[in-house]
């Protein structure tokens, strides 16, 4: 990692530059352009001005992995996509963050019983930090997830974890 | 020489305009090194292969990406810029010729501008169309070029030779 994370105990300084990073990070989480399935249309209509996911500042959709923070898996993912995706997540800088939208990359979904073709959940493939459940979720479920991860990146810290924190946190 | 272009401000001197200046570069380069030097200490530093991979939207890149492209379209696009140049310069001079904007103007002015407009037009166009002659003659006009320098005279073809810019010999149809 970085030249100034896990090096110095928690203090004034390096909680304001907490607030400072998580501020900055949750309030410009860019997306990558992509939709898999339905849940897309979804997504898009979160995008657009009724639900205008851009007061969150996570509505500037690039279309290129190597500008985004957050993956939106929305849709389906085939194992004929799960490689693609991987290699998007890949290829996405750090600190990156991905959503599960829907039911099928949550946990398979319709096709979890006799899907042939389908993941069984993105989080089989990549890191997931928030599940967004439904079939497709409405916007606001995936305005709410968002805001969760949002209280997620709310407590990054560069701060040197103690052994007391990391045991009640594991 | 004093001219009231180059005065300054009163209580304003020069020495004050060249600090000011300097601060300004100073505070300009320090702001870049500032944010430079904050992204170094903070920003996570992760190495994965596929980061330098080229993006082909998740695919695996097939071949390289530095590829020749073919030089006919560069021609086209100089081709273009030929004709562009001129159409766009003749509709002003055009307007300007035929009396816009100089209606107040008497009949001898008018005599000496548009003699004068006449011959930097023709020499203009005498520029463009020398190039244009040019294409013409090496068959830059014709997509589908002649092989092995077909039309062209002992001299032409050693003179394309020469330019690096030789068609494919004659019987050969790769690269068409």
């Amino acid at each position: 990692m970085s030249f100034m994370v896990n090096r110095f105990e928690e203090g004034l300084m390096i909680t304001s530059v907490d607030w400072a990073l998580n501020w900055a990070r949750q309030c410009s989480l860019w997306p990558v352009t992509f939709g898999l399935a339905c849940c897309a249309i979804e997504m898009m209509a979160t995008g657009a001005d009724r639900w205008d996911i851009d007061r969150f500042g996570a509505g500037a959709y690039r279309p290129s992995p190597r500008q985004s923070d957050l993956m939106i898996v929305a849709g389906t993912v085939t194992y004929k996509m799960a490689s693609r995706l991987v290699r998007l997540f890949n290829q996405m800088p750090e600190p990156k963050w991905v959503i599960a939208m829907g039911a099928c990359t949550v946990g398979g979904g319709p096709y979890y019983k006799y899907g042939y073709h389908v993941v069984k959940g993105v989080d089989l493939i990549l890191p997931v930090d928030v599940y967004v459940p439904g079939c497709p979720p409405r916007p606001e479920s995936l305005l709410e997830g968002l805001l969760r991860l949002r209280d997620k990146i709310a407590h990054n810290t560069i701060a040197k974890a103690s052994p007391s924190q990391s045991e009640s946190a594991a | 020489m004093t001219s009231d272009v180059l005065a300054l401000a009163p209580g304003v001197d020069h020495v004050n305009v060249t600090f000011g200046v300097l601060l300004f570069c100073a505070a300009g380069g320090g702001m870049v090194l500032a944010i430079l030097i904050l992204g170094w200490l903070f920003r996570p530093k992760v190495y994965n292969p596929d980061k330098a991979a080229i993006y082909e939207c998740g695919e695996q890149a097939i071949g390289p990406g530095q590829v020749q492209f073919d030089l006919r379209f560069y021609v086209v696009a100089l081709v273009f810029i030929v004709f562009d140049i001129e159409i766009a310069l003749f509709y002003p001079w055009a307007v300007v010729f035929g009396g816009g904007g100089f209606e107040q103007a008497t009949v001898e002015f008018m005599q000496r501008v548009k003699t004068g407009a006449l011959y930097d037009m023709l020499f203009f166009f005498g520029v463009v169309v020398v190039g244009f002659l040019y294409l013409w003659k090496y068959g830059y006009l014709d997509w589908v070029r002649a092989l092995g320098g077909e039309g062209l005279s002992a001299a032409d073809r050693a003179d394309e030779a020469v330019r690096g810019d030789a068609r494919p010999a004659a019987g050969s149809e790769a690269g068409q």
